[in-house]
């Protein structure tokens, strides 16, 4: 089966102002990153805040052009945002003035998709979040859980082939926020969409992923790919916390806890 | 609750104004009683002149205002969303042309544009064109960028983005600075409509003055304010028909 998405050699570097000498240093966010992830596939990224996962969306969105390397979907080059991929955001980013309805159908707008036919659509997927009832109101009558959910059938509501999230459950609090775990899994499974998921959290990737993409930071480049062989569902209130699982856990901790003494030391 | 609060308010300064010249407290010469400005306004009601007046008035600050809207919207979209380093640019010489004392513009606007409507309404788009800008700019600047994000992200196009984003995003905002430019629009209205009119809310205060009739003067006054008011709230009746996604404030106090 060929790859669904190839990330090939992406390089992105700032200039920044360094505290110590005020002089400007090339700073990589990405360096020479290169991932080919499979066809409904699973994939987080973690990694030490500004280590360019981030970074790594926004130019997967097609939103920024990365400084070199080439990114293609299904063989085709990325040239700039488009409908096959759906972006969801820490900060939801609804807009405030649609309802949820319409909000959900903004990516069929786009798409040209007939009135009658988007109401259906968009139906389907405000059930599928759990927020039937909830099609006429307002974002900013919906707590931060529901406005995820709602971000999250906007982005598959027009079909896209590509889930890009960054960090989309920081925000809410962590009973919500296993709550919304569990239900992109399913989702995840009945959609078969390819995810590419952003955390810092390791527990949240543990629990999401088909693979563990480990960054390290400054270059931002790949420390290390963890395939979590774990059968689904990962956390349950029966079977509690798998010794397995906890293995995961420690061992990405390790690895980012070296990434970051490295990079400690290759400062000094 | 608050409605009723502010009906007795007014009520109240009127009833102290009443037994305040009753009682020979205020100089009736200078200050009539709140009863005979009323009777003066009946009598012009009755003979249709302060329906007149006021028409004239209001005539002069639809197109006034009206203009000053229709250009400072597009301007100031322009300025805020596509030449944002222009806009940083003129922001100095907008901010200083806009402080201005209007009546002092006045002479200039008669000298440039004659005395007919032409200056006079010249004079009232000038004023109300600043508040409108303004609020043009910051209504688009005060965008959260994460949601124009959201819509690139999913390939919006420009026209798009400005009918789905930029336009209802600032609407709130646009409202709020036309409601300063119609308060503005009646503050300037008096000097705009002192010379060479022949009927207005300006005018009849104007003349009043000269003729000492101070009663009517009186009633140019009451009139100004309550149609002004009026008017704003009218404007407030229609923001808040179209403003219906944010948390209404006076709900929750």
């Amino acid at each position: 089966m060929p790859n669904k998405i190839e990330l090939n050699n992406i390089s992105q570097a700032y200039y920044i102002k360094s505290s110590e000498t005020n002089k400007k240093v090339k700073f990589y966010a990405l360096k020479d990153f290169t991932l080919s992830v499979s066809d409904g596939e699973f994939v987080v990224v973690v990694g030490p805040s500004g280590c360019g996962k981030s970074t790594l969306l926004d130019i997967l969105s097609g939103l920024f052009k990365a400084n070199s390397g080439s990114i293609a979907i299904d063989g085709q080059i990325v040239n700039g945002p488009a409908l096959d991929r759906g972006f969801v955001m820490q900060s939801y980013a609804l807009f405030p003035w649609r309802t949820i309805k319409k909000n959900v159908e903004f990516g069929l707008e786009l798409k040209k998709i007939p009135k009658k036919e988007r109401g259906e659509i968009s139906a389907s997927f405000i059930e599928l979040v759990g927020l039937h009832g909830y099609e006429n109101r307002y974002p900013y009558e919906l707590s931060g859980g529901m406005k995820q959910r709602v971000a999250i059938a906007r982005a598959l509501a027009y079909d896209p082939k590509v889930l890009l999230m960054d960090e989309p459950f920081a925000a809410v609090d962590a009973q919500t926020r296993e709550k919304l775990q569990d239900e992109l899994v399913s989702i995840w499974q009945k959609t078969n969409k390819t995810i590419i998921f952003v955390t810092h959290s390791i527990e949240e990737a543990v629990t999401l992923a088909d693979r563990v993409v480990v960054m390290t930071e400054n270059p931002g480049t790949i420390k290390e790919i963890v395939p979590i062989n774990l059968p689904r569902p990962r956390i349950s209130v029966e079977a509690g916390i798998s010794e397995a699982y906890s293995a995961f856990v420690s061992r990405i901790w390790g690895l980012l806890h070296n990434a970051e003494e490295s990079f400690e030391s290759a400062r000094l | 609750m608050k409605k009723y609060i502010s009906v007795i308010v007014v009520a109240f300064f009127f009833l102290i104004w009443e037994i305040a010249a009753r009682l020979n407290i205020l100089d009736t010469q200078f200050i009539p009683a709140f009863s005979t400005v009323i009777k003066e306004t009946l009598a012009m009601a009755a003979s249709g002149d302060l329906f007149k007046h006021i028409f004239a008035s209001l005539l002069r600050l639809f197109f006034g205002i009206g203009l000053a809207v229709l250009i400072s919207l597009p301007l100031g979209f322009l300025l805020a969303g596509w030449t944002p380093r222009l806009s940083a640019f003129l922001n100095p010489l907008f901010t200083n042309l806009s402080m201005a004392n209007p009546f002092t513009l006045i002479p200039v606007f008669m000298l440039l544009l004659g005395m007919g409507e032409v200056s006079k309404i010249g004079i009232i788009f000038w004023v109300t064109l600043w508040p409108a800008l303004f609020s043009a700019i910051s209504g688009v600047r005060q965008i959260d960028p994460v949601v124009l994000k959201a819509a690139r992200a999913m390939g919006a196009s420009g026209v798009k983005i400005f009918f789905a984003i930029i336009l209802p995003g600032s609407v709130n905002r646009i409202f709020t600075g036309v409601k300063s430019s119609v308060t503005l629009g009646f503050t300037v209205l008096m000097g705009a409509e002192m010379i060479g009119s022949k009927a207005g809310l300006g005018f009849i205060i104007f003349t009043s003055n000269k003729n000492y009739n101070i009663p009517k003067l009186y009633v140019g006054i009451l009139m100004i304010a309550i149609t002004g008011a009026l008017v704003n709230l009218l404007i407030e009746k229609m923001q808040k028909s179209i403003v219906v996604w944010e948390e209404n404030v006076d709900r929750i106090m």
